[in-house]
């Protein structure tokens, strides 16, 4: 049986990566004004992304407000949840970034695109 | 009742005489037709049952060495589909690949098996393998055969494997003139799970 419900995200890029936030994790989208924030890359690690327009979210942590920098473009989505997966189980036991919470397919991406569902704070509701 | 015995004495004549006996057969256990049948069945369930104890090996190679996994344990073999990075992962886990909808981890088998790889080349190809309720896809240099091999063709592990093999080869085998080691998913998945 095929699940059921829908998600709303946040996505954004860094890199060649799309990456996604829970829209009610997302607190608020501004300018990016102050490259003092640390970006996506800087919290999970990542490499160095060629430069680009930036866009700054306001994300409830689990101690507060994070503002993070993230790349254009920033869109939102609404995903069934038939497009969403759970980690593989043999990757999730060793993953070292608590922030990766699911793996998504969107509706028209080519072959070979998925999406990196980041949550900072817990599961995300369905509604 | 007197047996009939075919020859009948006609009245005023000589009674005839026995011919020659014949050589009596070496007496034999009565049987039935439902117990040759009987018989012949488990004879050749027998042989059917030796023919399944032969198990399917899947052999690739790793760089230049040849391992083996249980055919059992390997769903599918896929020439090498688009892998997605996924951040945070150690450098075994290569990524993610899609099959049908449904999404796999993929490891470096040469991590693993802390063997060199070799070259990346159309050969490469991605094992789907499922184990103790555990699955992911593993990273192959090459598939070199599928064959099937009686228990008594796999020899115990050499002594002297270096690194982490000895505690997931299982056996050793010969094949084209090579010794391939055979490997068991679910020790491989243990000890990827459970590593550092």
């Amino acid at each position: 049986m095929s699940p059921q419900g829908a998600l709303e995200l946040i996505l954004f890029r860094w890199g060649t990566l799309e990456l996604a936030l829970p829209r009610d994790r997302v607190q608020a989208l501004e300018a990016d004004r102050d490259p003092r924030w640390p970006s996506i890359g800087d919290l999970l690690g990542l490499p160095a992304a060629a430069p680009g327009l930036m866009r700054l979210l306001l994300v409830a942590g689990p101690d507060g407000t994070l503002r993070i920098r993230v790349q254009e473009p920033v869109t939102r989505v609404r995903l069934p949840a038939a497009a969403i997966h759970p980690l593989p189980p043999l990757l999730a036991a060793r993953l070292r970034l608590p922030w990766v919470r699911a793996l998504a397919h969107r509706p028209g991406q080519g072959p070979g695109v998925l999406t990196v569902i980041l949550d900072p704070v817990g599961p995300g509701t369905f509604c | 009742m007197d047996a009939d015995t075919g020859d009948t004495a006609q009245p005023g004549s000589a009674a005839p005489q026995p011919g020659p006996t014949l050589p009596a057969d070496p007496p034999t256990p009565a049987a039935t037709l439902d117990a040759i049948l009987d018989q012949r069945t488990h004879d050749g369930a027998a042989g059917v049952a030796d023919a399944a104890v032969t198990a399917q090996w899947v052999v690739f190679c790793i760089g230049e060495r040849p391992f083996a996994l249980p055919g059992r344990q390997v769903l599918e073999i896929l020439q090498t589909p688009p892998i997605h990075f996924v951040p945070g992962c150690p450098p075994a886990l290569e990524g993610v690949i899609e099959v049908r909808g449904a999404i796999w981890s993929v490891l470096r088998l040469d991590a693993l098996l802390e063997t060199a790889p070799g070259p990346v080349t159309r050969r490469n190809a991605i094992l789907l393998g499922r184990a103790a309720a555990m699955q992911s896809g593993l990273r192959v240099d090459g598939v070199d055969d599928v064959l099937d091999l009686a228990p008594d063709a796999i020899l115990a592990p050499p002594a002297d494997l270096p690194g982490r093999l000895p505690g997931l080869v299982t056996g050793v085998f010969q094949h084209r003139a090579r010794a391939v080691l055979a490997l068991d998913l679910e020790r491989l998945f243990t000890v990827w799970r459970d590593g550092p």
